[in-house]
């Protein structure tokens, strides 16, 4: 098999903090996704998972460690990892003054989409995504759900190999989030690498193809449900998470516990 | 720089959004288009009222005194000028008591005939004040004419003022005629008469009236308008989410930047040429009266070389909004930064308003402030292309400067996700050193006001409240608030014995080095002589016994000055500095709170010395000791008390040789101490560089 | 109302501002570094401009004179500023030597007109020079003080020599004696100076606190919290305009206070001998409280004001724009009162804010109209009740309150006209 689309090495980001000293946010995580592949990130509210792929997405630098987006490696060719890559999020906001198409105009020639075929592909996104009838409106005139479309629409906007949602569903009502679920399968099955990042257990269980489960900021298991559904023998993955949060937490005490002693000798 | 279409992409984004936000336009382009002739026709109203007003004014006038009939014979006389009797301006009145009616303001003026007798009459019987007003000497047995008045009255201030005029034309004339009586061959206005004429021309000096102004006006209506779009850009994008979906994208950080950095540009300039097309529009029309200053008509040469001038200057302004933008976690908090900002950027380009400035000194080091002399120059038509050229690469390295420093803001990560640290909350050491920076800038302020407001009579008393209590509160201030160690605050350790050879050895060096420091910046920024007599003469003046002067100038400003600056100030700024960084940015605080322009540069070398010391000792007690033998050598030097040396070398330094034995003998202190040093703890930034800091 | 529960809120509002870093950074910070630098840069321009001046010298070019008048040329040299330089030659050459700043100026001597020509030895005193440069106008104004010196000189020469006696010739002196005190004179400068700040810091002190207590908590999310308590809404509503109120009042008077620390110098005149009495005696005791009080007077109207603008704005950035012509409207009143001669008339004394500033002067002056005092506490107090009538009647109104309306204020007067169709 060729070069993953995604692959991280040992992939950490350490902040600092003046009263706490280094926080491990994100620690030594080994990942892969393939094209045609929505790997979950499955984990608690700060575990990792924004940080991680904040680092994916060039926002944040790594302290140790690399990410390879497309063969392109994040620190040294930030540029060339975000041509290829679309990161969607809650805090991705849209621009309030300009219209749908004009938003769809916007990305696609910030991210260096061939010059002649703007046009069409903008035509291209509103015609798949259903933006045609609000295409022309201001986006702060937009409701939701419309608002949604144009922001996924604007993630794929150049076509890129590789996107990256964090906690896509995390503001949506059912509705729209079956939607963007269904959205997400389909790119998945254009060939797209997908990075799905969630705190919920179900929607992990039915959208993605593989799991990693991250806690502490590391990774405690990666595998397919079937997969992690025999390692542990538990059915729900639910269960499943438990019963790795659970394992994973007196070594966690431990390795805190060693801490001052890895200095010594 | 290549115009790419990411660069392009963003310009239009951020144009577009400004023109559909109606609110913003009003008020940042509607709103001034009314507001600036409004204030220019209220305020010609105000003053046309005011000429109108003085025009009507009449001027209720007693005559009094021994001489009154002399007096009214001259109010009488005719007008040597005019040919009128007595100005209509002026009302003769008799009241009963005329000192009484001049106090409550019933009448302006009084007109005393006084002869010289009753005069040294007064003056002896204390009832008259002798002053500056005394006559000049060849005038000692003349009458007196005294105009008894109140400055504070309008009315009675230019009645008396017209009043003088009018009685210096009569004596004058009168004089006149009895030298030409007399046999004078020509009348005295005819002898020597000065025929000035100005080589310059007519738009020369309406170009150097307006070339004044000119950055004033053009960079003050380009930062208002530029600020409209600039806060909103990067700060509110914070706060909108926008910005996390636009570090996403393909485009580099440099593109991003130079996007809005040109956008805010073509804002502050469409901006600016609105509004002066408006006041143009207006001056045209009559309705506003300023002069003549935007008659001027400048050829095409001198406005493109203008524009090409003022084109780093905008850029400047455009990258610093930007950049107080890029700081701001919010829309709120960008709008707060701007007023200093803006302030900041006004204060520059009042440069060419200051009487006698030239581009040849250190104002062309200064940005804006230089490119606001080269455009008066140049609008006055003398081009001195070497200079201006200086005075632009200035600028544009500048500007240069700042936005490479918007780009970098991009690029830190707690600009970015704007969060707030948990210090806020819990406080201590770590909240010292986020807020150290504020403690020193309001120290500063309060030790300025505290200077300006001391009355400046005895060195003691000054030297003992804005040195030693203000230095000795601040510390201890700092160390109550946070609950500071004291121990490591302070760098209260002993350092190695060793150490004390290089500073008994660096002190004279230091005495050396700064008075070449001295020299060298003598040679940018005069001193004028009467300051530096001035301060010798406050610092350390002839009539104090010399103990006290070593108390109050060495030893007080030696130990608490060290307290607060190689104290708590290093301790809190420690981790945000390389070694070396924090040697310099320490030096120079130091530096500036010795205010005057001519101390700053050769405090600042003394405080860079210091900590550099602390630095390499972990101890402030050999810097408290440099300080304090530093000062005690100035103190004992001006006195003479020290043999060999001159006290003339402060005022006039010494020789070039001196100077470079001082810092080769500084090097050598230097050396001493670094072979006995034991470096002061924890210091420079914690980094993502790997990790590598120590955490011992 | 229940006074005890608008305490409980008011304590709350002030509490959560003075622990708001950004206003604490507006309202006290800002003005206390401020002032002191400004200060400081001006002093620095000051000493740098004194010490360029003393640095360079300005040249004068002088052609031959005769021996008559070789004084005047002797004067000039004297001054150590000056540089004389001989310098012969046609008028265009020392035209363009002057305008390319080699020389400041240029004098000759040239035959006298017709009606001095009489006197043996006159001459015209001609001068070269430019009027775009400083140096070049000091050097001409030098030279004609010191040519009057020579004239009178001369002058008296030929008088004693004529015989006419000092005493004959110099008729009269002329003296003036100024009888306002250097405290009178204070005054009158403070007159002029702090009615105008007043206004100019209660606005600014004003500013940010009515945005925040509005536009502020719906960005925090805040306001529907507060709008659920059980107080009811006039007791919140008139909490946050008394928290308004109290930060421009006295943030305002803070302000004023740390100006005039720093303005004392700049009246002394930079320390030097002028200014020294200049300085003597201020803002008289007595005038203390009525500035106190006016300065609450003005926070009431203002905050009053902005509030009724704010209330309207669901983000700080709204709410800015909105507030901005209110609080250019409350600052145009400041050019008509540079003006010292404005009277404080009954008429004036029922325009508010305006009235205020002229008790303030009055009281600076010490002289108050009672009349006018008068009336400009009832306008005053009219005002503030209408203001306050108006942003409560706002704050009540469903659309204000769920933050839905559009258009501001302008947006609610024309739909509240139009029939009341506010439901969401």
């Amino acid at each position: 098999m060729s070069e993953p689309l995604v692959r991280t090495r040992d992939l950490t980001k350490v902040f600092y903090e003046e009263s706490r000293g280094e926080v491990r946010a994100v620690d030594g995580v080994d990942l892969i996704c393939n094209g045609g592949e929505i790997l979950g990130l499955l984990g608690a509210n700060g575990a990792g998972k924004t940080t991680t792929l904040r680092m994916l997405s060039t926002i944040l630098r790594p302290t140790s460690g690399e990410a390879w987006i497309v063969g392109h490696e994040v620190r040294n060719a930030p540029e060339q990892v975000r041509e290829n890559l679309g990161f969607y999020s809650a805090s991705t906001a849209l621009y309030p003054k300009i219209t749908a198409r004009e938003t769809l105009r916007f990305f696609c020639r910030v991210n260096r989409y061939p010059r002649g075929k703007v046009e069409d592909r903008v035509e291209e996104l509103i015609e798949s995504f259903g933006i045609r009838d609000f295409a022309d409106s201001r986006v702060e005139k937009l409701s939701s759900g419309m608002k949604q479309k144009v922001s996924i629409a604007r993630t794929v906007a150049h076509d890129p190999p590789v996107l990256i949602f964090d906690e896509p569903t995390v503001a949506l009502d059912v509705l729209n989030a079956i939607e963007l679920r269904r959205i997400i399968e389909r790119l998945r099955d254009r060939g797209k690498a997908i990075l799905f990042s969630t705190h919920i257990m179900s929607e992990a269980e039915q959208l993605c193809d593989r799991i990693a489960i991250i806690h502490h900021g590391r990774i405690l298991a990666v595998g397919t449900l079937q997969e992690l559904r025999d390692t542990t023998g538990h059915h729900y993955l639910e269960e499943i998470f438990v019963h790795f949060a659970r394992t994973r937490e007196p070594s966690e005490a431990q390795g805190e516990a060693e801490r001052p002693g890895e200095t010594g000798p | 720089m290549r115009l790419t279409v990411p660069i392009r992409a963003v310009f239009w984004l951020e144009i577009q959004s400004l023109l559909r936000d109606p609110r913003t336009l009003l008020i940042s382009v509607v709103l001034p288009i009314v507001l600036i002739p409004a204030i220019l026709i209220a305020g010609n109203w105000v003053e046309e009222r005011e000429t109108r007003a003085a025009e009507a004014l009449t001027f209720r006038l007693a005559v009094e005194g021994e001489r009154a009939d002399l007096a009214r014979s001259l109010l009488n006389t005719q007008a040597p000028n005019s040919g009128e009797s007595l100005d209509s301006r002026f009302q003769l009145v008799s009241v009963e008591d005329p000192w009484e009616a001049l106090a409550s303001g019933r009448i302006d003026v009084i007109l005393e005939g006084m002869d010289a007798e009753g005069w040294r009459q007064g003056v002896r019987d204390g009832s008259i004040e002798p002053g500056a007003t005394d006559p000049p000497p060849e005038l000692e047995g003349a009458p007196r004419m005294r105009l008894h008045f109140h400055s504070n009255r309008t009315a009675s201030r230019e009645g008396a003022q017209a009043l003088r005029t009018r009685l210096l034309d009569t004596r004058e004339a009168r004089r006149d005629s009895i030298l030409l009586a007399a046999g004078l061959p020509a009348p005295p206005e005819n002898i020597l008469v000065v025929e000035a004429v100005n080589v310059a021309s007519p738009e020369a000096m309406e170009g150097a009236l307006l070339g004044r102004f000119l950055t004033l006006i053009l960079l003050g209506l380009m930062a208002l308008g530029g600020s409209a779009l600039a806060t909103d850009t990067l700060a509110g994008e914070k706060e909108r989410g926008t910005l996390n979906t636009l570090l996403t994208a393909a485009a580099r950080r440099q593109e991003i930047i130079s996007g809005k950095l040109l956008a805010i540009m073509a804002v502050a300039f469409g901006i600016a040429l609105v509004q002066v097309l408006n006041l143009w529009f207006f001056l045209g029309l009559g309705i506003v009266d300023i002069g003549g200053a935007f008659a001027v008509r400048v050829p095409t040469e001198a406005a493109l070389l203008l524009l090409v001038l003022y084109l780093p200057a905008v850029a400047l302004v455009s990258g610093i909004l930007l950049l107080t933008s890029a700081y701001a976690r919010s829309y709120k908090e960008a709008q707060l930064y701007l007023t200093p900002v803006l302030l900041g950027l006004i204060i520059p380009s009042l440069a060419p308003l200051l009487p006698g400035i030239s581009l040849q000194s250190a104002i062309i080091l200064i940005p804006i402030a230089n490119l606001g002399v080269a455009v008066r120059d140049v609008m006055m038509g003398d081009v001195q292309p070497g200079w201006i050229l200086g005075a632009w690469i200035v600028t544009a390295l500048a500007a240069a400067w700042v936005t490479r420093r918007s780009v970098l803001a991009l690029e830190d990560e707690n600009l970015i996700l704007g969060e707030r640290s948990v210090e806020e909350h819990t406080g201590g050491e770590g909240l010292f050193r986020r807020r150290v920076v504020v403690w020193i800038l309001v120290l500063w302020a309060v030790k300025i006001l505290v200077n300006f407001n001391l009355p400046f009579t005895d060195i003691r008393l000054v030297s003992l409240v804005s040195v030693g209590l203000l230095f000795t509160l601040f510390p201890l201030a700092a160390i109550l608030r946070f609950r500071l160690p004291v121990r490591e605050a302070l760098a209260l350790r002993m350092p190695h014995p060793g150490v004390w050879i290089g500073v008994l050895l660096g002190v004279p060096a230091g005495i050396l080095t700064v008075l070449g420091v001295f020299q060298l910046v003598d040679t940018v920024i005069p001193v004028p002589t009467e300051m530096l007599e001035s301060l010798g003469q406050a610092l350390m003046p002839e009539e104090i016994p010399l103990w006290h002067l070593l108390i109050v100038i060495a030893l007080v400003p030696g130990i608490a000055e060290e307290l607060t600056f190689r104290g708590v100030i290093l301790h809190g700024l420690r981790r945000r500095l390389t070694p070396v960084a924090l040697a310099l940015v320490v030096g120079i605080i130091f530096g500036m709170f010795h205010f005057s322009l001519f101390r700053i540069p050769t405090t600042a070398v003394l405080g860079v010395i210091l900590t550099a010391v602390t630095l390499l000792t972990g101890s402030i007690f050999p810097a408290m000791v440099w300080h304090v033998l530093n000062n005690a050598l100035a103190v004992l030097a001006s006195r003479d008390a020290l043999p060999g040396v001159d006290s003339q070398w402060f005022a006039e330094g010494v020789g070039w040789e001196w100077s470079l034995a001082g810092v080769g003998l500084l090097l050598v202190s230097f050396a001493i101490i670094w072979r006995f040093r034991t470096p002061y703890p924890d210091v420079g930034p914690p980094g993502p560089p790997g990790g590598a800091m120590s955490r011992t | 109302m229940d006074p005890g529960q608008i305490w409980t809120l008011y304590r709350h509002e002030i509490r959560s501002a003075l622990r708001e870093r950004s206003i604490v950074i507006a309202s006290i910070l800002v003005p206390l570094i401020m002032y002191p630098t400004l200060l400081w840069v001006g002093f620095s321009a000051v000493s740098f401009l004194q010490g360029q001046a003393e640095a360079v010298t300005t040249r004068v070019g002088v052609a031959p004179v005769p021996e008559l008048h070789q004084p005047l040329v002797d004067s000039l040299a004297a001054d150590r500023r000056i540089q004389v330089v001989p310098w012969e030659g046609p008028d265009g050459a020392a035209a363009t030597e002057i305008a390319r700043g080699r020389m400041e100026a240029w004098m000759e001597l040239t035959p006298p007109d017709q009606a001095g020509a009489a006197m043996e030895g006159n001459a015209q005193v001609r001068v070269l020079f430019t009027g775009v440069r400083e140096g070049s106008r000091s050097a001409l104004d030098r030279i004609e003080a010191l040519t009057d010196e020579h004239r009178n000189r001369w002058i008296a020469e030929w008088r004693s020599e004529l015989g006419v006696a000092d005493a004959v010739w110099g008729d009269y002196a002329v003296v003036m004696e100024d009888q306002a005190t250097s405290e009178d004179i204070t005054r009158f400068i403070l007159a002029l100076l702090v009615p105008l700040l007043t206004l100019i810091m209660v606005a600014l002190a004003a500013f940010y606190p009515a945005i925040d207590a509005t536009a502020g908590e719906r960005e925090r999310n805040t306001w529907e919290t507060l709008m659920t308590v059980s107080a009811p809404r006039s007791a919140i509503a008139t909490a946050k305009y008394l928290y308004v109120a109290t930060f421009g009042a006295v943030g305002g008077l803070l302000n004023l206070a740390a100006l005039a620390i720093s303005l004392r110098w700049i009246l002394a005149g930079a320390g030097n001998g002028m200014g020294e009495e200049l300085v003597q005696g201020g803002i008289p005791f007595s005038a203390i409280p009525v500035i106190v009080a006016g300065t609450a007077l003005l926070g009431l109207f203002v905050a009053a004001g902005m509030l009724v603008f704010a209330v309207f704005a669901r983000n700080f950035k709204e709410g800015q724009s909105m507030i901005t012509p209110f609080y250019v409207v409350i600052l145009l009143p400041a050019l008509f009162l540079q003006s010292p001669n404005l009277e404080f008339t009954t008429g004036l004394a029922a325009v508010p804010v305006v009235n205020v500033a002229l008790l303030l002067r009055g009281a600076i002056l010490g002289d108050i109209p009672f009349l006018a005092g008068l009336i400009t506490l009832i306008s005053m107090a009219v005002s503030v009740v209408a203001a306050v009538a108006l942003a409560q009647f706002v704050m009540r109104r469903e659309e204000v309150l769920l933050g839905t309306g559009t258009g501001g204020f302008w947006g609610f007067i024309t739909r509240t006209l139009r029939g009341r169709r506010t439901e969401a």
